[in-house]
């Protein structure tokens, strides 16, 4: 008799999803699903507000990453003002910079370190008493420290910039609303109220030792578990740079074939399209020109880090080197690379936010400029997760007549799918028992690709995630849930 | 270096959920007590209360309780569970003592909520709850 499984909710994601895997009579995965099935419709209640007004309700899409939102929605708020991102005054320039990088690093120790970490330090069928960061902080207590004040580390920073570490204020049309001072700065370069940010750069270091000596023991599980060829899209600078603000976009194939050439990011609608599954509020976006079965990629670290010729800072680089050479292979497939890939740009955003806080523009004081307004506006950019659009327009009165969002995580909704199903037929397929254990593995899977999934769908409440097996005859044989 | 530290929990979005905070702010002026607010506790909240020698947390309650408001010595001993959308005010006195050595007198102070939808602004009768839980947190933290 077949069977029908359920995962509810998936664990230490942000968001709410579920995961539904159906057997067959002979206990073998026929198909899967990874549901999010919630859905808040910030497209549809933006409109009708005043377009200086959306870079602060953006950000009250999540509570991880409102930076990210309210930095790509200022970015299309600009071109509303009149004024092109590359136009942007130097000071605000820098100081959006600082802010996007010091988010991604928070962004990226919280994932490493809170959510991501039980899976690599007790393994992907430990115990369930195991599988979370309290345990990892009584098990590892130095790691658990550096852990908490690298996160700290990039959150004050956050704060120092907007005023408060979730839900601040930086921008405005044009522009950003206060200069750094000399003793903000300060408060970061000296040591002397939390570790400084050549502290951050060793500590982010040495992280990236403790994933190098975990693939020397565990390659073959990092080659194999939850691998599978994938699209790979994100944003280099004009030279081929990894960009995390402000660049073109690229894609590349399974195999580094170019598929999207280094294009502007106010022309993505003329090389995206967005399909929609009648099981999941989360849209599913791909390339036009090669159609939604080849069109789609996924995004965030191991993409961004697939497509870029180069990272412009020097010890990300050198890391980026030794990623490939260790790994074996020029284009990496393999989603449980993503964490290595996460901390390689974690170091390189400690590198940016080291060279800014020296930068002297950084305490400017021309942080406006005004331009001739326009109806349309489009702001593109790399957040934690991968590749953020906004894009709006509005009426002769500044009011928003049209929203289209693309978060990162919805970039990675076929991926995650299509990883959900091929480990779903490796562990669970022909097998007499299900285990907890057994379900676990998917969530590891899902849990590599650090989905937000509140961002995806705008979902409105609690927020954890389930898995669901199905028989044949579609009865419902287990739910796994925890919160 | 202020000794006492109240951590507001809430959100002032969500009708009385805002309670946590609404007590926070009234003690903002009050030089004695370090106040911050939170939506919701993190792992790194540990770092921040291993700094004082007594903590309070006030969170809105959705059980109704007979003075309206519960106040309870937290030990920081068992099993909790994490998500980073919830962290009981238990585990991080917990992670404290285990990652910094320090066990602050910690108090969670509970004050029952009555509407908690969309809309800003307390019930009156969550309102009455919060005075009624003032004083008793006044009248407690005075008599140390």
């Amino acid at each position: 008799m077949s069977k029908k499984i359920i995962i509810d909710p998936v664990t230490r994601v942000e968001g709410h999803g579920r995961v539904t895997i159906h057997l067959d009579d002979a206990g073998k995965v026929e198909k899967t699903y990874f549901h999010i099935v919630e859905f808040r419709g910030f497209e549809r209640f933006i409109q009708g507000h005043p377009y200086w007004e959306v870079p602060v309700l953006v950000q009250r899409l999540c509570g991880i990453c409102p930076v990210s939102h309210h930095l790509a929605a200022s970015k299309a708020i600009d071109q509303l003002a009149g004024i092109d991102p590359e136009a942007l005054p130097g000071p605000a320039n820098a100081l959006r910079r600082l802010l996007h990088y010091a988010q991604i690093f928070q962004s990226h120790a919280l994932h490493f370190f809170y959510l991501a970490s039980p899976d690599l330090l007790y393994g992907v069928d430990a115990p369930e008493l195991k599988r979370n960061v309290m345990a990892v902080a009584m098990d590892n207590k130095e790691l658990a420290r550096k852990g908490i004040l690298m996160r700290k580390f990039g959150q004050e920073l956050i704060q120092a910039i907007a005023g408060k570490k979730i839900h601040g204020l930086t921008c405005l049309p044009g522009g950003v609303h206060k200069a750094l001072t000399l003793e903000e700065i300060t408060y970061f370069l000296d040591g002397k109220s939390i570790p400084d940010v050549d502290t951050m750069i060793a500590w982010s270091l040495e992280i990236l030792d403790f994933i190098k000596e975990y693939h020397a023991k565990h390659q073959s599980f990092m080659d194999h578990f939850a691998s599978l060829p994938s699209g790979h899209l994100g944003m280099v600078s004009e030279k081929g740079d990894l960009e995390l603000y402000h660049g073109v976009m690229r894609a590349i194939d399974a195999e580094g074939r170019v598929t999207l050439k280094d294009v502007s990011t106010d022309s993505y609608q003329d090389y995206f399209s967005e399909h929609v599954e009648r099981w999941s509020y989360m849209k599913f976006p791909y390339l036009k020109h090669l159609g939604l079965e080849k069109g789609w990629n996924r995004v965030g670290p191991l993409a961004r880090i697939n497509i870029c010729d180069r990272i412009p800072t020097p010890l990300a680089e050198r890391e980026r080197h030794l990623f490939f050479a260790l790994s074996g292979v020029s284009v990496n497939n393999h989603t449980m690379y993503t964490h290595w890939a996460r901390l390689i740009e974690l170091l390189h955003c400690a590198e940016l936010i080291k060279d800014l806080l020296h930068n002297p523009e950084i305490l400017g004081t021309n942080l406006v400029r005004e331009g001739t307004p326009r109806k349309e506006g489009i702001g593109i950019l790399e957040a934690p997760r991968g590749t953020l659009i906004h894009h709006y327009e509005v009426d002769d009165n500044g009011m928003i007549t049209r929203c289209n969002l693309i978060v990162s995580t919805t970039h990675n909704n076929e991926a995650m799918n299509r990883t959900v199903n091929r480990v779903a037929g490796e562990v669970i397929s022909e097998q007499g028992t299900i285990t907890e254990g057994m379900l676990n593995q998917v969530e590891v899977a899902i849990r590599a690709y650090d989905p937000c999934l509140s961002c995806a769908t705008q979902a409105l409440g609690k927020m954890p995630l389930q898995v669901e097996l199905y028989g044949p005859g579609n009865e419902l044989l287990k739910t796994v849930s925890s919160s | 270096m202020k000794s006492i530290l109240l951590v507001g929990i809430g959100n002032t979005g969500r009708g009385d959920d805002g309670l946590g905070w609404a007590f926070a702010d009234r003690l903002l002026e009050d030089e004695r007590f370090e106040v911050v607010r939170r939506y919701q506790l993190q792992v790194e909240d540990a770092e921040l209360i291993s700094r004082y020698k007594q903590v309070w947390f006030v969170d809105a309650s959705h059980k109704a309780v007979r003075n309206g408001f519960s106040s309870e010595r937290l030990r920081g001993q068992g099993q909790f569970s994490f998500t980073t959308h919830s962290l009981h005010p238990e585990a991080v006195l917990q992670l404290c003592h285990q990652l910094y050595g320090q066990r602050p007198q910690t108090q969670l102070l509970g004050i029952s909520g009555e509407d908690f939808e969309l809309g800003h602004g307390l019930s009156e009768a969550a309102r009455e709850r919060l005075e009624k839980a003032h004083a008793h947190f006044m009248e407690e933290v005075g008599s140390d």
